[in-house]
């Protein structure tokens, strides 16, 4: 057991470096100067100089690297080219949009796709699950921003139960955040909702197929008692895989659907840093959306090894 | 007295007739033996019993169990007879536990779901019915892939007679399982009948495990119950054809030829020992290393016939691979033809084929049978025929094992278990090697098939004169087919010599166990 | 319960709408879309104009048939980057299992995997200038690792099988077992999961065309109406709802595709129907 964590935290360490490094690489092979971005067309060649030395990218590209890396393992993302503010502030104000969000969405999801699916592999074959097929089918099938602008459409202009757009911010308690976030989270969730209830609904119909199912049942378990007692924690084990990336899905491809509301979240964030030219920004939100999807998945192999197990002893 | 009755008993799936009209009585005590061969309908007929038929499904007639008719019964009173009443056993105990849940927990379920025991008595139940399977020194809070195949039927077994049930169906469950493990289990079995008086529906193909403990057999074939009566009746009158062609496959013994064996050394494998790093090699754990083949010398001589006997995991198969050269020798070294063999030795490649266990496996899918049979010319090289020679020559062959030269066009899922393993034995003859390994050729057959495959390899190397490494589980496959044979135990040889001498009179006390474990007729038949 | 073939026949029916739109559109336009004409703007459907016309005046059909060319080649040269480089190192990461190559594969792999897609294709984009050409690189690299990872697990199973290890017996080397033997048995893996891959591109073609970053104007993209779409929804909901449509429907398509071909492909399946 403490071989399998170490082992997992091990690539989960390396997968960070390697994805560190990447990043770093990529922004370095953008385009266009931040100095002489900052300071508009007309700028003097020694004011940019100047400027570029403040901001350290004077700096061979190894030491900037470094310095960058350990900055941010101590919770310093820098400050911003654009609005020369404290990179972290500015993140951690998205954050309060962007995680609420995704856990909005991802919890939406889970609670429409798990009972669907649980009821479909149950009635596998019969009408209910043609129905839930059909509807999962069409439910991948919608871009969730179109969806998101017709729920604007119905929901925003014609019934005006919700406002089209915008976050009013945690301020002014809770209820008034969640409803701003309620259109947003069900546009995001909806195609999340389909394809997690097809995967949940066919990891249960293979479960429902082994052996041990039929042991069961020649217990005098009825078939209900089956999927919830045998069938539901094997199956679920896909299952978790899924809604863990998911959950990175949501955090960072948010991004369409927070210009659709105008929500400022870690998604626009990015957008507007990398038009702008503020490497800074952008180095630094990708990196914490990688470090999110690689914790996500590190946790969720952690959760294997309790769930199954299997898993729990070293192999010999 | 009656405790079970079946009348025209019909199942059909998906519109297909599986079983037609059978119709049988239990009585209390007795064994019950369910046989045929694969496809008879033997484990439907006992779905149908449980009421667990897969979807799609249809049952008619009537199953009278004390006075219900279980063909009628609402599903939730069904639930309540299941594991109480009537318990079954299934034939593969590496999948029938839930691999997440502890063997204490699973076993417990069962009294749990007929609310048999007080909560606080739960604990001591499951100890005293693991004790009775013979499972004393396993601790319930184990999970199943920490058990051996045997120990995890045992804990099969225990779900099923924790309540005391009237009925167990056994469903093959011994036919996973080494053969010394077999015999433990059938006792096990045959003392529920005898000592708490539940009566067995044991489900087999093998005729010598039926002659053995069963009161009363009923015999399938497509769905038909052909032959019924009491055992020693059965086998002695063997008035059914079926019957007659079942038996004599089973017990046939053929002899062949003696050759005069050369002196010269076809093969030499000099203290071979093959160790296999762990998979799971990280930088947090030093690979530990597990020797499956350890210190094994063995000769095949110019038209030897030797047979190679263990139990699985012995290490008879990584032996096989190393011989092929597919997996390198940590020690020793192997010559063929007086050479040692390199992994480049073209000689060596052109003489030695192969045919495996599993017929579903050994072909590709996407390939006809004439380029299936065609593959091993490529070890030619440029000597190889023209691909029209070739294609003549898979047809000689393909005639020579008893198929239709068209089957040339074919592809291998139009063809049975039987036929696929005449395609391999056929694949493995056209470049005429001098040495072919059957590595349990014959193991995934029916018994009928099995004896037709035996005689076809044993004329068939005959006429090409052969020599093979013929590797099984099964001894009596080994008697009639092989002259010399080695006993293999843990990566060890542990006995050689003639084949006739080491099964009348072993030396070693391992192979006397498998020699005494493995079902035979009992003698009354023989009087 | 809908039988395979019901998929594969309203799948194939769905996908040759798009397509068939598409070739016309080539050889043949009912409306001149590079003209605008405000006095024609908005009008609702009609027999002249099937989908009626947006804000600019130009006939939403022949945007349509237009746009649906950036979206199907998008996602298809998206496809071809994602199997020709994907499935030849998922094949040689199998022959060469639980070495370091194979290790270092399915590292690149996760890697890939943790970027989120979009994120980096604004960036790809950013980098290199927002147009479909960029827009086909970056969800091109983004199928490489499915491709990769789908190969390499279909190919270690059947690394296993016997009948490899009697190729290996008749002395084969790994490529060529690989190309005559592992090959065609994965095809109908790999051909259901380009299918699904084809339909996450065209998904994420209108997702970058919807943000500016695809195809640019004047080159119509179902996209890039969606975004004009959306100040005027509240005037004219026609505008979104039609391309979206367009959009869903050949999604739709492509998964009934993809879910009927699976079926059609098992060669298991295959051998129960013929019974």
């Amino acid at each position: 057991m403490i071989n399998y964590f170490f082992r997992r935290l091990f690539t989960f360490v390396l997968s960070l470096a390697l994805a560190s490094i990447v990043i770093f690489s990529l922004v370095e092979i953008a385009p266009g100067d931040p100095a002489s971005f900052m300071l508009g067309i007309n700028a003097q060649a020694d004011t940019i100089a100047a400027l570029r030395a403040e901001l350290g990218l004077d700096q061979p590209k190894l030491s900037r690297y470094l310095a960058w890396i350990s900055g941010m393992l101590t919770g310093d993302f820098g400050i911003s080219y654009t609005y020369r503010t404290n990179v972290t502030e500015m993140v951690g104000d998205r954050l309060w949009v962007s995680l609420p969000l995704a856990i909005y969405a991802l919890f939406l999801s889970t609670v429409i796709a798990i009972p669907t699916g649980v009821y479909a592999a149950a009635k596998r074959g019969k009408t209910g699950d043609f129905t839930v097929i059909s509807a999962t089918q069409i439910g991948i099938a919608i871009p969730n921003f179109w969806f998101a602008i017709i729920l604007v459409g119905i929901f925003a202009i014609k019934l005006q139960w919700f406002s089209a757009g915008g976050f009013s911010g945690w301020q002014n308690g809770m209820l008034n955040g969640i409803t701003s976030l309620t259109l947003p989270a069900l546009a995001l969730a909806l195609p999340q909702a389909a394809i997690l209830s097809r995967i949940m609904r066919s990891a249960l119909i293979e479960t429902l197929g082994e052996d041990y199912i039929r042991t069961a049942r020649a217990k005098g378990l009825s078939s209900w008692q089956t999927i919830w007692g045998h069938a539901l924690r094997n199956a679920l084990i896909p299952v978790l895989t899924i809604i863990g990336l998911q959950f990175s899905f949501l955090l960072a491809g948010a991004i369409i659907i927070e210009q659709v509301f105008y929500l400022p979240g870690l998604g626009r964030l990015v957008f507007q840093a990398i038009t702008q030219r503020d490497l800074i920004v952008v180095e630094s939100v990708v990196m914490l959306l990688v470090f999110a999807v690689i914790l996500v998945n590190f946790i969720v192999d952690i959760a294997y090894m309790l769930v199954d197990p299997r898993l729990r002893q070293d192999s010999i | 007295m009656t405790l079970l009755s079946v009348k025209d008993l019909s199942v059909s799936i998906h519109e297909q007739p599986i079983i037609k009209n059978i119709s049988f009585n239990l009585g209390a005590g007795e064994i019950l033996a369910l046989t045929g061969e694969s496809g008879s309908g033997k484990s439907i007929s006992a779905l149908a019993l449980m009421g667990l038929l897969p979807h799609g499904s249809k049952k008619e007639g009537i199953i009278n169990f004390e006075g219900t008719d279980l063909n009628k019964i609402s599903e939730p009173n069904f639930c309540k007879l299941r594991g109480k009443k009537i318990s079954m056993v299934f034939q593969e105990p590496m999948t029938a536990l839930n691999p997440v849940q502890s063997i204490g927990k699973q076993i417990s379920e069962t009294l749990v779901q007929h609310k048999a025991c007080a909560p606080n008595e739960l604990k001591n139940r499951v100890r005293k019915t693991m004790d009775r399977v013979g499972l004393r020194d396993i601790d319930p809070s184990r999970f199943p892939h920490q058990l051996s195949g045997g120990q995890r039927q045992r804990v099969v077994i225990a779900m099923a007679i924790c309540l005391e049930p009237s009925i167990l169906i056994a469903d093959e469950p011994t036919t996973a399982l080494d053969v010394t493990t077999q015999s433990k289990i059938l006792k096990l079995i045959q003392e529920f009948a005898e000592k708490d008086g539940i009566s067995i529906i044991l489900i087999t193909h093998d005729l010598a495990i039926v002659a053995n403990i069963s009161n009363y057999l009923l015999l399938m074939k497509e769905g038909i119950l052909v032959d019924q009566g009491q055992p020693k009746r059965v086998f002695r009158d063997l008035s059914h054809p079926y019957t007659k062609k079942l038996f004599s496959a089973s017990s046939e013994q053929f002899s062949f030829k003696e050759n005069n064996l050369s002196k010269e050394k076809l093969l030499e494998v000099r203290s071979v020992s093959v160790n296999y790093g762990s998979h799971e090699r990280g930088i947090f754990s030093k690979g530990k290393s597990v020797e499956a083949v350890s210190n094994v010398s063995l000769d095949i001589r110019k038209g030897e016939r030797l047979g190679l006997v263990g139990e699985s995991g012995c290490g008879k198969s990584t032996l096989t691979r190393t011989i092929l050269g597919l997996q390198s020798a940590s020690s020793g070294y192997i010559k063929f033809d007086g050479k040692e063999v390199s992994k480049y030795d073209n000689n060596f490649k052109k003489n030695i084929q192969v045919v495996f266990q599993d017929p579903y496996g050994s072909f590709n899918p996407r390939q006809k049978i004439g380029r299936l049979i065609t593959e091993p010319f490529f070890t030619l090289g440029r000597e190889a025929p023209s691909e029209t020679e070739q294609r003549i020559i898979a047809k000689k062959m393909l005639k020579e094992v008893g198929l239709s030269s068209e089957s040339i066009e074919k592809y291998i899922h139009e063809f049975s278990g039987g036929q696929r393993q005449r395609i391999a034995i056929a694949r493995a003859l056209v470049i005429q090697p001098k040495l072919i390994i059957f590595d349990e050729a014959v193991s995934a057959l029916d018994v009928s098939i099995r004896s037709q495959i035996l005689k076809l390899i044993s004329d068939l190397t005959e006429r090409y004169g052969l020599s093979y490494l013929f590797i099984s589980h099964d001894l009596t496959v080994i008697e009639n087919i092989t002259e010399n044979c080695l006993v293999m135990k843990n990566g060890k040889i542990v006995e050689r010599g003639q084949t006739k001498h080491i099964l009348r009179d072993p030396k070693n006390e391992y192979t006397l166990s498998l020699i005494n474990a493995a079902p035979k007729f009992p003698n009354f038949l023989h009087a | 319960m809908i039988k395979p073939n019901t998929s594969l026949q309203f799948g194939i029916l769905f996908c040759l709408a798009p397509l068939a739109m598409a070739t016309i559109s080539f050889f043949w336009q009912p409306f001149d879309i590079t003209e605008l004409n405000i006095s024609n703007r908005l009008k609702s459907v009609s027999l002249t104009h099937p989908f009626g016309t947006d804000h600019f005046g130009r006939d939403m059909l022949t945007m349509i048939m237009v746009g649906a060319r950036t979206s199907i080649a998008v996602a298809f040269v998206a496809v071809g980057i994602g199997v020709l480089i994907g499935v030849p190192l998922g094949l040689f990461a199998a022959t060469c299992r639980g070495s370091i190559i194979d290790d270092g594969v399915m590292r690149f792999n996760d890697l890939v995997f943790a970027f989120p897609s979009l994120v980096i294709a604004i960036l790809i984009t950013a980098i290199a200038g927002p147009s479909a050409f960029n827009a086909i690189i970056a969800i091109g690299i983004f199928n490489i690792p499915v491709f990769a990872r789908i190969s390499r697990g279909a190919a270690l199973s059947l690394w296993q099988r016997d009948f490899i290890l009697s190729a290996q017996v008749a002395g084969k080397t790994g490529f060529r077992i690989s190309i005559e033997h592992i090959l065609p048995n994965l095809m109908h893996i790999l051909i259901v999961q380009a299918t699904i891959q084809f339909s996450l591109g065209i998904l994420a073609e209108a997702g970058l065309s919807y943000i500016g970053l695809g195809a640019q104007p004047p080159t119509p993209s179902w996209g890039r109406m969606l975004a004009d779409a959306q100040t005027m929804v509240s005037l004219s909901p026609r505008l979104a709802i039609v391309p979206g449509i367009a959009i869903i429907f050949t999604v739709l398509g492509l998964n009934l595709l993809g879910d009927g071909l699976r079926d059609a492909l098992d060669p298991r399946l295959r051998g129960s129907i013929k019974k």
